[in-house]
């Protein structure tokens, strides 16, 4: 049997459905109550912040515990917030794939790595990022000793053989293959493009490109591990069922002889510098029936105060569920599924993305309801519901990731790879209580000012006349001849 | 709503496994893994309200945040015939508003409250609106939920019911639908094209012919206490929240006719041997799949085990040994009418999707031959460690509790489920292996082709017997 999908019509299937019963009446049979009437008051609560404590050992790694008795499981995360990409573009994802090669085995037990991992519960999670590298592992709390064991070996004595590195060549070709199949990449780095030039530095997980990653190879990998993985810049991050000065103790013992390097500062965290001349609508070639958009606009870097009010405007322009964008597009209109917005923050820079899906039909009056939803945000305060709305979806999101041992390690390794101190949390919340109205337009007016690279995914034939008042389009093909590296 | 992740009561009576302390965490690792004793697991009651709602309560001392989750008997497969998408699009409708609150006042004042997570998720078997909150906001998620049910009706008109219609078209033109059609086919290979397991998510013609009447009829035949299970997990006081859902869910009367009929599914048996899916712009992809041990059985927990062993095992094997794959997963999938296990595997450039189906079957056998004590021993491990640490989780254990009541018909019971896990032994683990790697499965190809091959937009599938 073989069928064309779209043209298959069997008679049983285009025959009209039968009619559904009608609803009976009342709707309604639940009597009502005065109770009813108003929504029950709740009261305010806040983000428990846990206390931390954190030691430095004397090679200047840092050790960050936070004791959390009600599990028998401990979250371990190591971060090297040297071990990121620098500028160079033909070296971009060699921190991520050297990450990647870590995981294959250490000189005492190649192959074995991720065997004791998995006797010991979870297989390890890494975390690349444009300003650090983390590699985490839960365990019961009885294995404590053994998880820094691993992690301390899986850092300091990696093998970086031949065959290892072709099985993370696959994995990792894999992977950016997926990012690239998705589109979602893609259109971030063109509309980055737009914003900021074709040597912008790098956003979302930096796995690099096809091009570089066939080219990495082992004597590149061993050279960057030597050069950023030290111990001045790595921290051991542990929550869970433990006693503070026995993850001391373990420290010392397993990490405290990894010898310093005493090297002077490492990379340099990349910058970002806009272009002169406002860039055309980055388009690429897609569906006919949605346009898909992403737009670039500068927010604040990691350690800009600011940063947290950036967080607010996208909760007001597009993450509440009455946010303005979804009240306009979704709620009133039922033309896009959903808006998302939120402020990408770097050391030293930022990057504010705007996505939406909508109807190819409605995608000039989404692209302009939004870009003047952007500017309304410069010239008028947000309401004070607005305001408290956002702020209390933001320390939600903050307890969110208290409420887990894994999410809290990584919250402090976040940290500490930002360079900010582990209390940086609890002055966190105070920074969110202060904000106002006005301080949420301030930081409009100063990065909402006209910068922005625009991006859309669709229909070259249908989209391009409508972005006509957006400055026309400049059209690209989706590479389709991209395949994992053999 | 949003895009999510994407679950006995006997006649009343009180299930409770309070502060139970694990002897089998103790004698289930080695003893350098052992948990320290006085560990205490959360105590769980189910009862039923008057009118027939299911209630089951978590109370996990250790939990900031609770999870409310209610379930409703209804999902995709219930669409009738022509109306694909009716259940998802009133999953929409609910929340335009009700007597007592505004459209979408409620996940407003959710997120007003600090809300984590909240989301309504339309499944093949169950919808379900679910809400992670302070426990100061329990109430308030209780009083919403009430009003979903006992007051949202009243509130559909033709304005939201055409703008959730147009939203809901937007949704689906965002999913992988290639992936989507792709499992729709297997699954009328594992069951029979009529199955309602065999039905897309939705089709735009039948997205077109839904009605703002039948919508009303669908919500009165499906949403009510007793086609329902509330579950409520977290640090709360019971007798308080008892109180509370005796207040706002006691008084919910079911409407004057009779419930959506719901027949007996019929589990896989495999109908169809092969398909082929022929596609442009996507990727190859080989899957087999296969009926297996239902929730409940005890064959069913050494299926989720070798499940895991066959990951573990293929990845070394197809990946690293052989290079054929560039990615391969496994996944026992749990629904009403039974179990099926998947294995996707997606081809390195330049090896057939033959030679990779050989190589997955050849491999299979060789693991339900080869010794299996020590993945055993490993995978129980594993497997130990992701319970203790779902604890953690408020919304995954009111989700493990849905799964349970609705597979086993009681409650999800960790020291029960760590019973099970440790209980299965390596002959017992054989025998599935063995049942799986012998017993009939489906092979679907998802084949990327040129658009010159492949003239529909929407691609071209071939059935084999």
């Amino acid at each position: 049997m073989r069928a064309s999908v779209g043209c298959a019509c069997v008679l049983l299937a285009c025959a009209a459905p039968a009619p559904l019963p009608k609803p009976v009446l009342p709707f309604t049979p639940t009597p009502d109550a005065p109770f009813r009437a108003h929504p029950p008051v709740v009261e305010a609560s806040e983000p428990s912040v846990p206390l931390v404590r954190a030691t430095e050992l004397d090679n200047g790694m840092s050790v960050i515990v936070v004791e959390r008795p009600d599990l028998p499981t401990v979250s371990l995360e190591l971060v090297n917030r040297d071990a990121h990409d620098g500028a160079e573009r033909t070296e971009r994802g060699l921190a991520a794939f050297t990450a990647r090669l870590l995981n294959e085995g250490t000189v005492f037990a190649n192959g074995e790595v991720l065997r004791h991992l998995r006797i010991n519960g979870v297989l390890p999670w890494r975390w690349p990022t444009t300003e650090a590298t983390s590699i985490g592992i839960n365990v019961p709390a009885a294995g404590l000793q053994q998880g820094i064991g691993l992690l301390s070996d899986i850092v300091r004595r990696p093998v970086f053989d031949a065959q290892a590195l072709e099985f993370a060549q696959l994995d990792m070709g894999t992977a950016i293959f997926n990012q690239v199949v998705g589109g979602s990449h893609e259109l971030r780095d063109l509309a980055l493009t737009a914003l900021a030039g074709p040597e912008h530095p790098p956003v979302d997980t930096p796995l690099g490109s096809g091009e570089n990653l066939v080219h990495f190879s082992t004597a590149e990998v061993r050279r960057f591990h030597e050069r950023h993985y030290a111990p001045e810049k790595a921290a051991l991050v542990v929550v869970g069922d433990v006693e503070t000065t026995r993850v001391f103790e373990l420290a010392r013992r397993l990490f405290g002889d990894w010898p310093a390097r005493n090297r002077s500062a490492g990379v340099p965290p990349p910058a970002l510098e806009y272009v002169k001349e406002r860039a055309p609508v980055q388009g690429l070639q897609g569906n006919e029936d949605e346009a898909y958009f992403v737009l670039a606009l500068p927010c604040p870097g990691a350690s800009d105060p600011e940063n947290v009010n950036a967080d607010l405007l996208g909760m007001v322009l597009a993450n509440l569920t009455l946010s303005r964008s979804m009240r306009t597009l979704r709620h009133d209109q039922g033309i896009t599924y959903g808006v998302h917005a939120y402020c990408e923050s770097h050391p030293g820079y930022g990057v504010f993305w705007i996505e939406f899906g909508v109807e190819t039909e409605h995608a000039d009056t989404a692209l302009k309801a939004v870009l003047a939803e952007v500017e309304r945000l410069r010239e008028t305060p947000v309401s004070p519901s607005e305001l408290a709305s956002a702020k209390s979806r933001y320390l939600a999101g903050l307890a969110e990731r208290l409420a887990t041992n894994r999410g809290t390690a990584q919250l402090f390794g976040y940290l500490y790879a930002l360079g900010l101190p582990p209390d940086e949390l609890t002055r966190l919340a105070e920074r969110v209580h202060a904000v106002t109205a006005e301080n949420l337009r301030a930081t409009a007016t100063l990065f909402f000012n006209g910068r922005t690279g625009i991006a859309v995914a669709g229909s070259h034939r249908l989209l391009e006349p409508q972005l006509l008042r957006f400055g026309g389009g400049q059209w690209w093909t989706v590479r389709d001849d991209f395949s994992p590296p053999r | 709503m949003r895009e999510a992740r994407s679950s006995g009561e006997r006649g009343g009576i009180l299930i409770r496994t309070l502060g139970l302390v694990l002897l089998a965490l103790v004698t289930l690792a080695r003893p350098s893994l052992a948990a320290p004793a006085g560990f205490g697991l959360p105590e769980i009651e189910r009862f039923r309200l008057s009118n027939g709602l299911d209630v089951v309560l978590e109370r996990n001392h250790g939990q900031p945040r609770v999870a409310v989750a209610m379930s409703y008997d209804v999902g995709r497969r219930d669409d009738p015939p022509g109306y694909a998408g009716l259940a998802h699009l009133v999953e929409h409708l609910t929340y335009r508003g009700s007597r007592h609150l505004r459209s979408y006042q409620g996940p407003e004042l959710l997120e007003a409250a600090g809300v984590a997570e909240t989301n309504g998720v339309t499944q093949p078997d169950r919808t379900v609106y679910y809400a992670v909150v302070p426990t100061g906001a329990l109430e308030l998620a209780l009083f919403i939920e009430s009003e979903r049910m006992a007051f949202t009706l009243e509130a559909f008109n033709e304005s939201s019911f055409g703008l959730e219609r147009s939203i809901v078209a937007n949704e689906l033109r965002l999913r992988d639908q290639v992936r989507e059609r792709f499992e729709g086919y297997v699954r009328q290979c594992l069951y029979g094209e009529d199955h309602p397991y065999s039905r897309f998510a939705s089709a735009p013609e039948d997205l077109d012919r839904i009605g703002l009447s039948d919508a009303r009829w669908f919500f009165q035949a499906s949403y009510r206490p007793d086609r329902a299970h509330l579950v409520v997990v977290g640090n709360f006081e019971p007798s308080v929240v008892k109180a509370l859902i005796a207040r706002y869910f006691g008084p919910v009367q079911s409407p004057g006719m009779p419930a959506l009929p719901r027949p007996v599914l019929r589990p896989a048996t495999v109908v169809t041997r092969r398909v082929e899916f022929l596609v442009r712009g996507f990727f190859d992809r080989l899957v087999e799949a296969r009926p297996a041990p239902p929730p409940g059985a005890s064959a069913h927990v050494a299926a989720e085990i070798f499940s895991r062993i066959l990951g573990h095992r293929l990845r070394a094997a197809l990946g690293e040994r052989l290079g054929l794959t560039s990615a391969v997963s496994t996944s026992l999938v749990d629904l009403a009418a039974g179990s099926e296990l998947w294995i996707w595997a997606a081809p390195r450039s330049g090896v057939a999707t033959e030679v990779l189906e050989q190589a997955v079957d050849r491999e299979l056998r060789a693991v339900s031959e080869s010794p299996l004590r020590e993945s055993l021993r490993e995978t129980k491990a594993e497997l130990r460690q992701a319970e203790l640490e779902g604890l953690e989780d408020p919304l995954g254990r009111a989700w493990a509790q849905l799964e349970a009541v609705a597979t086993n018909g009681a409650p999800f019971d960790t020291s029960e489920r760590l019973r099970a896990l440790q209980a299965v032994t390596e002959s017992e683990l054989r025998a599935v292996a063995v049942q799986l790697a012998s017993g009939p499965h489906v092979v679907g190809t998802l084949v990327r082709a040129s658009p010159k091959r492949v003239l529909s937009p929407e691609g071209e599938v071939t059935f084999t017997p």
